[in-house]
């Protein structure tokens, strides 16, 4: 049984890495770490078989539930694809960016990821820099509380226990609310709004298109 | 218990008890002013960027800093960085005290502090003396001081867009030029009591061994500096990137006219045969952006991405257009004149151009359009003239523009504008060129 459990471990670890769930949970950079550790688990696996002595006849191995509960953990990962809930996971979440490198306004504005934006208008904050400059950005809703839901994405080190959201205030197109987690990409300009009083860039919806959640969605 | 397991208990018991005087003391500490610079770009007059050991409750800042004389100011960001920012269609008519005080968010204080911070910028000028020419520098008092050595010749002066020195090009009368640096030491935002003071020159320094038959220079805010330069007239030339940091990058570009450093940094514009180009600079991922057809820059506006090009139409009409990202060059004006000079605001919300008619006596005119290109005032300049190669240089702090004209055979002057009213104020100094130190 032990070889059992350590086997299936051996194979979500595996098979999570080949098939590409781990980018909804990990930076790709540790994923190879994964894999190799699903094929340490496999071998550790095959040894423990091959050594395994049979029991005396009449006599049964106990086996203490605690593996029979790893292996069957191990087959409801392996059997439920994992589906995390993004704005979830962002509500809770701090979304502080800390230090992070100088951002120079060199890439021009149509360019700018959601992530570039988000560190230039924390770098530089004054939103009269940037009013009427095009914005073409993709994230998932991010619902707030008191306020319209921004676009956002999850920035990681290392995997979803990490991940820290940062997200962008959207003026959305009147009578079509976007629904939480859905992934999008918007295309508008950027302007200045007031809000409580506080001058803050807001991104001015123009065209939106739903898009599939994206093959890597953590950014770095 | 065992002895080792005593002493493994007593390891783990003692560094928790540091872990929480750890805790304890970073809990209690009082934030702290870390960073207090300039910013590199504003949409007002002037701004300044603050850095703290904790994110900042703004609203407390906001109640609790003063500063005098009472601009119009207002903060920026969450938490931390924060900008502290003058706000637009005020002009700074002296020093500023800035007494910063507020609360973080855990309710814990920022100690008290007054800054003095004087954001206008100094008048430098190309003054022709006995000998040949001198950089100068105008003191906040009026007087003038002398910054370089008296050369023959002072072909080219380029301030380093973050006031940290001028980059020279001095000639000898017969061809033959040499390129310097002058650091300059700026006082304009010292913490009291120190106090406010004229830049200081510190030893000029050689860029380069061989002499130069000529050089082309220029500078961002960073405080880069660009140089084209060759030393022979077969020499095809180089371009050489000094970064502020002291790094030198040689630049491959073929360039059909002068390069220019984009203000905000990260690019340079290289005037080619098809047009104008945008390059990255090194150390980022190389990338062109194409603008066709016969242009030329003209000027940069404070806000990043925004420029006034200058078009040449067959018809030997020219125009001036406003490039803004992810548009067409948006023109402003069209005419026969020839456009000597323009400077803009802002993102171009207010733009000025000096235009000239060969045929109408070179009387020039100083026009002031909005960025829908409609006139809003115009003057002529009857009995002046542009100084050739002076620009014209838009001082947002004080709403001024900075000219070189001269008038009848008299050495030309600095004259600073009205940028509303565009009246004149010609300084009567003598010089061949005038321009803007940034307060570094």
């Amino acid at each position: 049984m032990r070889a059992f459990a350590l086997g299936l471990w051996g194979a979500v670890l595996l098979q999570s890495s080949l098939s590409g769930r781990l980018d909804l949970l990990l930076r790709g950079v540790f994923h190879p770490l994964v894999g190799l550790s699903g094929v340490a688990l496999l071998v550790l696996a095959g040894l423990l078989l091959r050594d395994q002595e049979s029991p005396p006849p009449g006599r049964r191995q106990t086996i203490p539930k605690t593996w029979w509960m790893s292996a069957a953990v191990a087959l409801l990962v392996l059997a439920i694809p994992p589906n995390p809930s993004f704005s979830n996971l962002a509500a809770n979440r701090p979304a502080e960016l800390g230090e992070e490198a100088e951002l120079s306004f060199v890439l021009p504005p149509a360019q700018r990821s959601l992530t570039d934006w988000v560190r230039l208008l924390r770098s530089q904050p004054d939103p009269n820099l940037y009013a009427g400059d095009p914005v073409r950005i993709s994230g998932f809703v991010w619902p707030q509380q008191g306020d319209s839901p921004q676009l956002a994405r999850l920035l990681v080190r290392c995997c979803l226990a990490d991940a820290t959201p940062v997200g962008l205030p959207v003026r959305w197109p009147a009578g079509r609310p976007p629904q939480a987690d859905q992934w999008l990409a918007v295309q508008g300009t950027m302007a200045v709004e007031d809000r409580n009083g506080q001058n803050r860039s807001v991104v001015v919806a123009e065209r939106i298109t739903p898009i599939p959640r994206p093959k890597r969605p953590l950014e770095p | 218990m065992t002895g080792t397991g005593q002493r493994i208990t007593l390891v783990l018991a003692a560094g928790l008890a540091l872990a929480l005087l750890q805790q304890q003391l970073l809990l209690r500490r009082l934030p702290r002013l870390l960073e207090l610079e300039p910013s590199s770009a504003s949409s007002g007059p002037a701004s300044l960027d603050l850095r703290f050991s904790r994110p900042m409750l703004r609203s407390s800042l906001v109640s609790s800093s003063r500063m005098e004389p009472p601009l119009a100011w207002k903060w920026l960001g969450d938490g931390n960085p924060l900008r502290l920012l003058l706000l637009p269609g005020q002009t700074i008519p002296g020093p500023l005290r800035l007494l910063l005080a507020g609360v973080d968010r855990r309710d814990l204080p920022l100690g008290r502090q007054q800054w003095l911070w004087d954001p206008r910028p100094h008048l430098l000028a190309v003054v022709p003396v006995a000998g040949g020419e001198q950089l100068q520098l105008q003191r906040r008092d009026g007087s003038w001081k002398a910054l370089t050595p008296v050369w023959p010749q002072l072909t080219q002066v380029q301030p380093l867009g973050n006031g940290a020195g001028v980059a020279l090009l001095s000639g000898d009368g017969k061809g033959s030029h040499r390129l310097w640096l002058l650091p300059l030491q700026q006082n304009n935002l010292v913490r009291e009591p120190r106090r406010l003071s004229d830049p200081l020159a510190g030893q000029l320094q050689p860029l380069n061994d061989e002499a130069l038959l000529f050089a082309h220079l220029s500078s961002n805010r960073r405080g880069d500096l660009l140089v084209q330069s060759s030393t022979t007239a077969l020499d095809p030339g180089s371009t050489i990137l000094r970064t502020a940091q002291g790094r030198q990058w040689p630049l491959p570009h073929a360039a059909s006219g002068p390069m220019q450093l984009l203000p905000e940094g990260g690019g340079v514009v290289v005037p080619e045969l098809e047009g104008l180009t945008l390059h990255n600079l090194p150390g980022q991922p190389s990338r062109r952006q194409l603008l066709p057809g016969s242009r030329e820059l003209s000027s940069f506006c404070p806000v990043s991405g925004r420029a006034l090009l200058v078009r040449h139409w067959p018809d030997y009409r020219r125009s001036l257009e406003l490039v803004e990202p992810g548009q067409p060059p948006r023109q402003l004006w069209i005419g026969g004149e020839a456009v000597l000079a323009s400077s803009c605001d802002r993102g171009g919300d207010r733009v000025w151009l000096v235009v000239s008619n060969w045929e109408q006596g070179s009387q020039p005119q100083l026009l002031a359009l909005d960025r829908r290109g409609q006139l809003l005032q115009q003057r002529s300049l009857t009995g002046w003239e542009v100084e050739p190669g002076a620009p014209m240089l838009f001082d947002p702090t004080r709403q001024q523009l900075l000219l070189t004209l001269r008038s009848g055979s008299s050495h030309a002057q600095p004259v600073l504008v009205n940028a509303t009213s565009l009246t004149l104020l010609p300084l009567g100094k003598p010089v061949r060129l005038a321009l803007w130190l940034a307060a570094g």
